[in-house]
């Protein structure tokens, strides 16, 4: 479903001075996983997930939906993804209703079945209470909501996630876990990027760990842990640093994919 | 929840198209985006409010400044003190002073004339009004501003001596701060020395001595219409005033919804989705554009309203005021202001990353959007050359002459046309870098978006780079060939050779410039494909055929009086080509014919045609490129000739045709240049020619068996370029690029 090859962004700084931000990275994900893209910060998976969407144009390489390149049809594969960030905000004077709608319009989704969809969500998610109520008065814990709203309102095959717990209290983040598992009921291919790693081993089948933006590690957790020789994802976290050390020569020896 | 369903693979730029969906989908957008500013209370301020409080405060500084400079055309009242109603009664019937209490006797005209002595004083007597008060103390009334003039006689009652002799002093009181004071002193003191001289008159009539009080009486010839520097300039103000109040209700529309959008976090989610960033932008333009003109309708009916309450309206545009065909046309004219403004807006916002950021970009453009309106107000300032297609000065002089009813036709076309070029230029360069990833992501810089250059090379321009292209065509051809018009000194064969030499640099430098930025292979990219010859033979038959058609489209235009070139510009075109017979034909078929041929198609066809049809369908990119075609030669000369818009459109149509169907531009350029250069050859050899009969005048239409020939000539041209490949164009299998 999700095909990234040998991706890399190459961001240009002051004095002429060139950023690697991700570095050849090359991965899949299939239809019904969620594929966790973890890093600590300025790893490259909001790049990464930005190329995939065809937001970014990739310095080199490619992603692909479903055989789709996002450098050769952008518009193709934004159709066909979901994208939830936590820095997405909302129409403040629009009601969550006409905001959902105008992006199910936005994704040339009919009527009808916009309105169909709608009420499945606002069920799933539990946005009866504020349905018609103005975007600018929802709370960080509702406007998250929307947002996962808004971006299955098209009924996606991909959905990207990047940071969709960022800023939530406990039970907002219960909500987005649950969402995450009911993306992986469907059928749907997701790319997680999180540093709630906890929440990452419960919900992801596999892993990409990025560091200054290449893969120090890809597969499941256990071919993980079998690599590294860490039990958890964070114990791996800590130890990322040294990880480029211990995958130096042949990081494809931990790879799984 | 449904299960995943793929969703089918569109062809690429189906969404770029302008389908009914589309359009009914930008619509919506559009929708969404007024909504979201209509509901902003910021923008409800700017809106109704602003003018609703400007104007009326402007109002009282137009009226300090009217009493300054046009007190003799406002009516004004003065109230005049007497202490006695015997001394009232006597002043105002020796002064004959009746006059100015009454309403009905007020501002009698014909009397003024004729009556209207020598000195300035006493214009504007027509609209003063006298009310006379008694009072005890003059002076303090005067000081307590009750009365603007006391009057006193003190000798009233000894005035008329026994010999019939009038002696009697007139002591008048006045304010020493008070303007109004010595107005009203003036005006009396007028009054009193035409009573004093007529007095004299009848003195010296019953003395026998036919001799009048004034012995040289000084006579004043108004020649003109009443109309001086400052009138004009106080006019020049309202358009200006006008366009900044509607630049004032855009900006903040074109910032929320810009670098406001980024601000608050939707930018992202909204480029995200599978539309157009055009349209996205479109929707946005529509949104800031309807507010601008509500701005300027509210502007427009509010100082209307001021203008007319206070009574400047007269005053300001004549006798007939603000009527009602005015204020359209001056709407007309914001409407063109707001198409080209927020586009402007809009591309400056787009840049910025938050309100603050934009705020900081817009200050220096609205500092320069005072320059214009700076030199509009200088007196002598003619909207005519380089100045017709100055954004912004162009419309403001353009205001300044409608308000005037100075404005000139072929001008007004060039403004307006120039003006919209600039507007779709800025849409063009706004949607190049909304939402672009400097813009979106990178803090530190985003104008990099706007100079972008492609990676991979493309085979056809984008539409907006072809445009943008245009937009520096029109004027430096419209300034070139007003140049080269002008250049007197030079001999009419130094003068064709440097309109070639334009015509080459403009229509190819210009576009080749482009392409090469862009990275468009130059022979797809022109179309430069070697085809069929038949294609050609198909061009030649179009070119010999075509001219007999638009002969008579100009003659039935002159026929109905449509026709708008004016007798000495067409006695002008006639000396030309005869100046041209002093030269070898194949100079002018070159410079006239071959130059205009290869290098106009060069970017009309090859340049501009083919991004559009990259883009939108055969249909509208030939009508678009005939269009602009035809409407380039209509203003491109300097004079208006509406009668060669239709045979330059349908030559742009047939052109466009023949370079779609064949998928090259060379069997156009053939056409144009065999089209151009019959006419040219006609036109040189036309003495020769109408001597055997070969040829009818100007205003003749054809012989029908002419006509015949060429729709014959036509159909055969349109089977040989039909059959001429076995598809249509943009299908590399049909020619042979060049290149190879």
């Amino acid at each position: 479903m999700i095909d990234v090859h040998e991706l890399t962004k190459i961001f240009r700084v002051a004095r002429g001075e060139e950023l690697v931000a991700v570095d050849h990275i090359s991965f899949h994900v299939e239809s019904g996983e969620v594929y966790g893209l973890l890093g600590p910060n300025g790893a490259g998976k909001t790049t990464t997930l930005r190329m995939i969407l065809g937001l970014l144009q990739a310095s080199s390489g490619y992603a692909a939906i479903d055989g789709v390149r996002s450098s050769d049809q952008p518009e193709e594969v934004k159709r066909r993804v979901g994208l939830v960030s936590a820095s997405a905000g909302v129409y403040q004077w629009l009601t969550v209703r006409q905001m959902l709608l105008f992006f199910a319009d936005l994704y040339s989704v009919p009527n009808l079945r916009a309105k169909r969809e709608l009420d499945q969500l606002v069920r799933t998610l539990g946005l009866e209470s504020f349905i018609d109520q103005q975007c600018s008065t929802l709370s960080t814990g509702q406007k998250q909501r929307v947002n996962l709203a808004r971006a299955l309102i098209h009924n996606p095959p991909v959905v990207l996630l990047d940071e969709p717990t960022l800023g939530l209290d406990v039970v907002g983040s219960q909500t987005v876990g649950a969402y995450i598992d009911l993306l992986r009921y469907q059928g749907k291919a997701v790319i997680l990027s999180t540093h709630r790693l906890d929440e990452a081993e419960r919900l992801c089948t596999r892993f990409g760990l990025l560091h200054y933006g290449k893969f120090v590690a890809e597969g499941t957790l256990q071919q993980l842990r079998e690599a590294t020789g860490c039990q958890s994802l964070v114990e791996m976290f800590v130890n990322l640093t040294d990880l480029r050390a211990m995958f130096s020569e042949s990081p494809g020896e931990a790879t799984a994919g | 929840m449904s299960e995943v369903s793929l969703p089918p693979l569109n062809p690429p730029d189906t969404e770029t198209k302008f389908s009914p969906q589309s359009l009914a989908r930008l619509r919506r957008l559009t929708a969404k985006e007024m909504r979201e500013t209509l509901c902003d209370r910021r923008t409800i301020l700017t809106l109704v409010l602003m003018p609703l409080l400007l104007y009326p405060l402007m109002a009282v500084g137009f009226r300090t400044y009217i009493l300054t400079n046009y007190a003799d055309d406002l009516p004004v009242e003065y109230r005049i003190g007497f202490e006695s109603r015997e001394e009232h009664d006597w002043f105002w019937r020796y002064a004959d002073l009746s006059r100015y209490t009454s309403e009905s006797q007020n501002a009698p005209e014909a009397e003024s004339s004729q009556k209207s002595s020598d000195s300035d004083n006493n214009a504007g007597q027509n609209r003063v009004r006298l009310l006379p008060q008694l009072f005890d103390n003059l002076e303090e009334e005067v000081g307590k501003h009750t009365i603007h003039l006391g009057v006193r006689l003190p000798g009233i009652a000894t005035a008329f001596r026994q010999d019939g002799n009038l002696e009697l002093d007139c002591e008048f009181i006045l304010d020493v701060n008070s303007s109004t004071s010595f107005e009203a002193y003036k005006f009396l003191q007028t009054r009193l020395t035409e009573a004093n001289a007529r007095y004299l008159e009848l003195r010296l009539n019953s003395l026998g001595i036919p001799q009048r009080a004034t012995p040289v009486q000084s006579q004043k010839v108004m020649v003109g219409t009443k109309r001086d520097t400052q009138a004009v300039s106080l006019l020049s103000v309202v358009p200006l005033v006008l366009l900044l109040m509607t630049i004032t209700g855009a900006v903040y529309p074109a910032i929320d919804l810009t670098a406001g959008e980024r601000e608050r976090g939707t930018l992202e989610i909204l480029i995200a989705a599978p539309v157009p960033r055009l349209s996205l932008l479109l929707a946005k333009y529509f949104a800031v554009l309807s507010v601008a003109v509500l701005t300027a309708t509210v502007n427009l009916l509010t100082m209307s309203l001021t203008l007319y309450t206070v009574g400047l309206g007269e005053v300001l545009l004549g006798q007939t005021g603000f009527s009602w065909l005015l204020m359209v046309q001056v709407f007309l004219l914001m409407l063109l202001f707001a198409t080209f403004f927020s586009a402007v807006l809009l591309t400056i916002t787009s840049f910025a990353r938050s309100f603050k950021e934009a705020q900081a970009y817009l200050v220096p453009l609205m500092l320069i959007s005072l320059v214009p309106g700076v030199i509009s107000i200088l007196p002598g300032v003619v909207l005519e050359g380089p100045m017709t297609i100055t954004p912004l000065l162009n419309i403001v002089l353009l205001g300044r002459d409608v308000l005037l009813r100075e404005a000139n036709l072929l001008t007004s076309i060039v403004v307006v046309t120039s003006t919209m070029l600039y507007a779709i230029a800025a849409i063009m360069t706004a949607a190049r870098i909304f939402g672009a990833e400097g813009v979106l992501y990178n803090e530190n810089a985003g104008w990099s978006d706007l100079f972008y250059r492609p990676i991979r090379s493309v085979t056809a321009a984008s539409a907006g780079s072809a445009m943008m292209c245009l937009v520096i065509i029109f004027p430096a051809y419209y300034f070139t060939t007003g140049l080269v018009g002008h250049l007197a000194s030079l001999s009419i064969g130094q003068r064709l050779a440097v309109a070639g030499v334009a015509t080459g640099l403009i229509f190819g430098l210009i576009p080749l410039g482009s392409a090469i930025w862009n990275r468009v292979s130059l022979a797809p990219g022109f179309q430069l494909r070697l085809t069929t010859p038949l294609a050609f033979l198909g061009g030649i038959f179009f070119g010999l055929s075509l001219w007999t058609l638009e002969h008579e489209a100009v003659v039935v235009f002159m026929d109905l009086q449509w026709a708008t070139i004016s007798p000495e510009k067409l006695a002008q075109a006639m000396e030309m080509v005869k100046q041209w017979r002093d030269l070898p034909v194949v100079v002018i078929v070159l410079t006239m014919a071959i130059i205009p041929g290869i290098f106009e198609e060069l970017f009309f066809r090859g340049y501009l045609l083919n991004s559009l049809l990259r883009r939108y369908g055969p249909l509208p990119s030939i009508l678009a490129s005939a269009t602009l075609f035809g409407f380039f030669h209509l203003v491109t000369s300097d004079s208006l000739a509406v009668e060669r818009l239709f045979p330059s459109t349908t030559l742009g149509l047939v052109l466009g045709w023949v370079c779609w169907r064949t998928g090259s531009v060379l069997p156009s350029m053939l056409l144009h240049a065999t089209h151009n250069a019959l006419l040219v050859t006609l036109a040189y050899y036309q003495e020769q020619l109408s001597d055997h009969h070969w040829l009818v005048e100007e205003q003749d239409h054809l012989p029908l068996t002419w006509i015949l020939y060429s729709i014959a000539g036509i159909v055969v041209a349109s089977l040989l370029v039909r059959f001429s490949t076995p598809s249509n164009a943009g299908q590399p299998s049909a020619s042979v690029e060049l290149a190879q």
